[in-house]
């Protein structure tokens, strides 16, 4: 069971670049990279809030829960 | 770094070169001797800091190479330690203090003190029974006293070493952390 980090489909579907995104956010690029490729082990709200605001989008649609089998 | 802690802890820095060098002398110097004996060992009595260990070879061979290894390895083993020490205090980056490079020096300078501190232990044991007769045997302590102070400091080390991993886990997550 994990939390899979969707920010990659987001960014696609908004047609947002890392780079773009990072200046919005105001978080380094290296950080968000970290965030996409899942090697996060936490968010802070404040960080999710300003992705979400960014992408226009909801926590949801970022964040996803798989379960393993 | 406060000025005071730079300085204290570059003093400290140039002391562990001075002991660590002292002690590579004195495990070279027993080495030497050990393999004079190995060689030689009629030339035994005329030895490194006057160890006249010519009466215990003549009684008994085998305690004699027996406690002589053992006296050897504690004194590698202090030499190693402060390499150790030296190496770390060499390579600590002030900017990011917590890393595995430094947990696993920590905790290998633990098990190294607690090695010390048994063999030095059982060392002394070792010679006390073989004492009856063997008068130099206060020439021997020397090199394997305060067994007790190192065991204690390197379970003291060891209970830093596990804080020092939690410390780096948290950081770690810090890190990782967006």
């Amino acid at each position: 069971m994990r939390i899979v980090v969707n920010l990659d489909v987001m960014m696609a579907k908004r047609k947002m670049s890392l780079n773009v995104l990072s200046e919005k956010v105001g978080l380094s690029v290296s950080n968000l990279s970290i965030l996409k490729t899942g090697k996060a082990k936490a968010i802070r709200f404040s960080t999710l809030e300003l992705i979400c605001k960014v992408l226009e989008c909801q926590p949801g649609d970022i964040l996803e829960f798989v379960v393993e089998n | 770094m406060k000025k005071t802690d730079n300085f204290v802890f570059r003093f400290l820095q140039v002391v562990s070169w001075i002991i660590f060098i002292g002690l590579c002398i004195e495990a070279g110097g027993l080495l030497v001797n050990f393999m004079v004996a190995l060689l030689s060992p009629e030339s035994v009595s005329q030895w490194y800091i006057n160890l006249n260990l010519g009466e215990l070879l003549k009684a008994d061979e085998f305690s004699f190479y027996g406690s002589y290894l053992l006296i050897l390895a504690v004194a590698f083993f202090k030499a190693y330690l402060f390499c150790i020490v030296v190496k770390l205090s060499m390579k600590w980056d002030v900017n990011r203090p917590f890393n595995d490079y430094v947990a696993s020096r920590i905790t290998r300078i633990a098990y190294f003190a607690l090695i010390i501190g048994l063999l030095c232990l059982i060392t002394q044991s070792w010679i006390e029974l073989l004492v009856i007769d063997f008068t130099s045997a206060s020439a021997l302590y020397a090199f394997i006293s305060n067994g007790q102070a190192f065991v204690m400091l390197g379970t003291v080390i060891y209970i830093i070493s596990a804080i020092f991993k939690k410390g780096l886990e948290v950081q770690s997550e810090k890190d990782l952390t967006v």
